[in-house]
């Protein structure tokens, strides 16, 4: 007798890749919609539909029997989603608050929580995106109750086509309402969520600590945690003030009332300048100069050229400080990324500079300092080209000859010395912008490691040589000058020598400006003060003996 | 025996009718169940089936079996290589009527029943196999200038030996895509062996019942006609077609190096309305994925023509059209 195949049963007799090639129907991994699988998991996804999204009119038989289904899968998808887009927020919300503590700079002050926010947006987003359509959720179902596409071909074809259609159709709203739909769409486990749920779980809590705690970066920079700790502020008190480091500098800028010029402010070097111009303005029309200033004396646009933030400081130094002739600021231009890191501690970065700056000073090799730190000093030479006008042109002639073509002689002339120019120049102001120009312009297109173009080699060997070689001599700053630190100028910190008492703006604590009328400043580059006007006794004495004249003098 | 139009056809006495043609016809044939299957699936969709394996399987008695099943008229032609066409078709003979004039009166050949053995069809020439060609496609005869209309319904069983080639005529390609199915007859197993013996050789005879009819079958055939198809299964059927196809985009590297001709738009007919058959066979209303699947080896194995390459390499049209199946995605990305 023969055994006949029972009816439904697989035809075992074909290959085995025929018989499981239902299972390559498997989501492609080109699918972009596949990639939500990670948010709603692989139970819940559904292989792309051939169907059209609009194959089937809206009081279809077998679309109305769909809709539990529809509904049902949707909620899933919107659980789960919801709670692995809160387990992806979170993990991001840590990494980048990690990434903040040590010492990553981060474009946003709340970007931690801006990720996450927007992670979790977008998981709900995804959630309203994905609902499922009809075509989908028919071969979803076809696959799953093993219907060989029973649900697709009657959503697909009117019961009208005829009495072999309306069987279909009948037979489809009888599997669809007889369905279980607990068997057929079963709500994940929660053993199969444990993932998500374990890194939710993980990474809340030390989330919210993170956020609450975190140090701002300058901080973190400046400071151990231990000092952090120490000085018991509040992160959200840290943050707000931070967040107002940037306003109070442009005020202070705009509080500059000699100067009109609004300086951008983008960077902290630009606060900066506009300290320098406040400065400058002691002298009249270097209260023009800083910045801009030095672009309006000498048409050359070129210290913003020079691209480096610190480079743009170093023109404008001498712009303002060349009129005065006071040779009162001496500028070491701010790198952006001063703070950033590096071996060594950001305090103990700066005073290394500041000891180079002091070496090279003392040596007059700023014209070959372009590469070293240091050379930042040189970027100020407006001040020292008029204070020491010849000796600049020994060190402009170490290779630094580009730079000459925006010697004070002309825009285009070339240069011979910063000393000269600051001299010979009908503008003095502009005379000495010079020099800081062809710093710029002839800068190292190799940023040094704190990111300062310009103030590394490129003003070095125009600018900085005169004054600085010759500078044994600054005497503006004496027992009783006092030093005042000022790091808090966000990411361009400085360090403020003042003569005499400074003034410090009310209520601008650490962001203000410093310096008295007619006070020598310093801004050491990369030194990131703890927030507080505190100065060694190395960094004291470094500054102390660097403005003090040396005894033949 | 079912009289036929008493009852409406329905799906569920297609299945019915379905399930007793074969229980009968296993009456007569031990195992080869899928072969009956397949025949059945021929005869239902009204066309002819290609028979292949080695001599004794038992291809000639299943043939006369399904002739006293369905109650058809069953015509039988030995090819031979001296096999003419006239053989075959008929021819127009000289005859006497009753007053004694002379007439010319056509003399009807085998190929005037219902369901035709040709047997061992590719020992004829093939100009005698041609003359199957419009019988088979145009169900009619043309023979000296006029059109015969062959009975109906009209069905072409044909067996061919795979071994024995020497002294035959391969089918061909044109011949060979007017077969609806290629059914592979394989040697029995031990179990079925055993019944065969012992059916055959105590002298008993076997007797089958007659379960339907001609028009049964073509009942059954407007039936199947009717089963609805969805698009995308449709498309699943063109692209596995395409796919055998070396000069199309679809084809596999398979069917690229080993193909030379791929499956003609018939074989897509044969695939979808098989594969709809095989769903009423299976008790459902609509085609799907795994009908077409179920369907392709018998429906395409004997539409694609090899090469040398391939016949060197030992490949046969079944692995190209399993890798065509592997390769060919339900849903296309």
């Amino acid at each position: 007798m023969v055994t006949l195949p029972a009816r439904g049963k697989r035809d075992l007799s074909r290959p085995i890749a025929v018989r499981n090639s239902r299972f390559r129907a498997t989501p492609p991994a080109t699918d972009w919609a596949a990639l939500l699988t990670l948010l709603h998991g692989r139970a819940l996804y559904l292989a792309p539909s051939a169907l059209p999204r609009r194959a089937h009119a809206k009081d279809h038989a077998v679309a109305v029997e769909l809709h539990q289904f529809r509904t049902r899968l949707h909620r899933q998808r919107a659980v789960l989603t919801t709670l692995r887009g809160l387990a992806a927020a979170a993990a991001l919300a840590i990494i980048l608050l990690v990434l903040r503590i040590r010492g990553t700079d981060l474009p946003l002050p709340t970007l931690p929580l801006a990720a996450a926010a927007g992670t979790f947006l977008a998981a709900l987003c995804t959630v309203l995106w994905q609902r499922p359509s009809p075509g989908r959720m028919a071969h979803a179902l076809d696959q799953r109750m093993n219907l060989r596409e029973q649900i697709g071909s009657a959503l697909e074809i009117e019961p009208s086509a005829g009495r072999m259609a309306a069987l279909l159709h009948e037979r489809a709203q009888g599997s669809l309402r007889t369905a279980n739909l607990n068997f057929v769409l079963p709500w994940p486990s929660v053993r199969r969520e444990r993932n998500a749920l374990i890194v939710l779980a993980l990474a809340l809590v030390p989330c919210v600590l993170l956020a609450y705690h975190t140090p701002l970066p300058r901080h973190a920079t400046a400071a151990s945690p231990a000092h952090v700790a120490r000085n018991g502020q509040h992160a959200l008190a840290r943050r707000g003030s931070r967040l107002h480091l940037a306003p109070i500098a442009l005020r202070t800028l705009h509080n500059s009332t000699h100067n009109p010029v609004s300086v951008g402010g983008r960077h902290a070097g630009r606060v900066s300048i506009g300290s320098v111009s406040g400065a400058g303005r002691q002298t009249g029309t270097a209260g023009r100069s800083g910045n801009l200033g030095v672009r309006v004396a000498q048409g050359q646009g070129r210290i913003d050229a020079s691209g480096a933030r610190a480079g743009t400081l170093s023109g404008a130094a001498p712009a303002s400080g060349g009129k005065s002739g006071l040779g009162a600021n001496l500028h070491l231009a701010p790198g952006k990324n001063s703070s950033a890191g590096g071996v060594l501690s950001p305090a103990q970065q700066a005073l290394m500079n500041l000891q180079s700056v002091v070496s090279n000073a003392s040596n007059g090799q700023q014209g070959q300092s372009g590469s070293s730190p240091n050379s930042t000093l040189s970027s100020s030479p407006g001040t020292q080209g008029l204070n020491n006008p010849g000796t600049g042109s020994g060190q402009s002639g170490q290779g630094r000859q580009p730079s000459g073509q925006f010697g004070p002689n002309g825009p285009r002339g070339r240069g011979v010395g910063p000393g000269q120019r600051g001299a010979g120049a009908p503008y003095p102001g502009s005379a000495a912008g010079a020099p800081g120009q062809e710093g710029a312009a002839g800068a190292d297109p190799e940023m040094n490691r704190f990111g300062r173009r310009a103030g590394g080699g490129a003003t070095g060997p125009q600018s900085a040589p005169p004054q600085d070689s010759g500078n044994p001599s600054n005497p503006q700053l004496g027992t009783n000058s006092s030093i005042v630190l000022n790091g808090a100028n966000g990411r361009s910190s400085r360090m403020v020598v003042s003569v005499g008492t400074p003034n410090r703006s009310l209520g601008q604590n650490s962001g203000s400006l410093y310096g008295g009328t007619n006070a020598p400043q310093v801004t050491v580059p990369g030194y990131v003060a703890p927030d507080s006007n505190v100065v060694t006794a190395d960094e004291r004495g470094l500054v102390q003996g660097y403005f003090s004249p040396p005894s033949g003098q | 025996m079912e009289a036929p139009n008493e009852q409406p056809m329905t799906p569920e006495r297609f299945g019915q009718l379905a399930t007793d043609i074969q229980r009968e016809v296993a009456r007569s044939i031990v195992g080869q169940e899928n072969v009956v299957r397949g025949v059945l699936t021929c005869l239902i969709a009204g066309g002819h089936a290609l028979l292949e394996g080695v001599p004794g399987l038992g291809k000639t008695s299943m043939v006369r079996a399904f002739a006293r099943v369905l109650d058809l008229k069953y015509g039988r032609i030995q090819f031979t290589p001296d096999l003419m066409p006239a053989d075959v078709t008929g021819t127009t003979i000289i005859a006497e009527d009753e007053v004694g004039r002379r007439l010319l009166s056509f003399q009807e050949g085998p190929v005037f029943a219902n369901l035709i053995l040709a047997d061992e069809i590719n020992r004829a020439t093939p100009k005698t196999q041609s003359a199957l060609l419009e019988a088979m496609q145009e169900h009619t005869v043309t023979v000296g200038g006029s059109s015969r209309p062959l009975p109906r319904p009209f069905y072409v069983l044909a067996t061919q030996n795979p071994v024995e080639m020497e002294g035959t005529y391969p089918l061909p390609e044109a011949q060979l895509d007017r077969f609806f199915y290629k059914l592979l007859i394989t040697y029995p197993a031990r179990g079925e062996l055993a019944t065969i013996v012992r059916q055959t050789v105590t002298g008993a005879e076997v007797s089958t019942r007659m379960v339907a009819n001609g028009q049964v079958l073509m009942e059954m055939h407007q039936l199947a006609l009717e089963v609805p198809m969805s698009t995308y299964v449709l498309d699943y059927a063109v692209r596995i077609i395409l796919a055998t196809q070396p000069g199309s985009g679809e084809a596999t590297e398979m069917v690229r190096r080993y193909v030379r001709i791929g499956a003609s738009p018939r074989g897509a007919q044969a695939l979808t309305l098989a594969g709809r058959i095989n769903a009423l066979l299976n008790g459902r209303y609509n085609l799907s994925f795994d009908d077409v699947r179920a369907v392709a080896h018998d429906a395409l194995r004997h539409r694609l023509t090899l090469n040398f390459e391939a016949e060197t390499q030992g490949i046969t049209t079944d692995q190209i059209i399993d890798e065509v199946l592997s390769r060919v995605l339900e849903m296309p990305r």
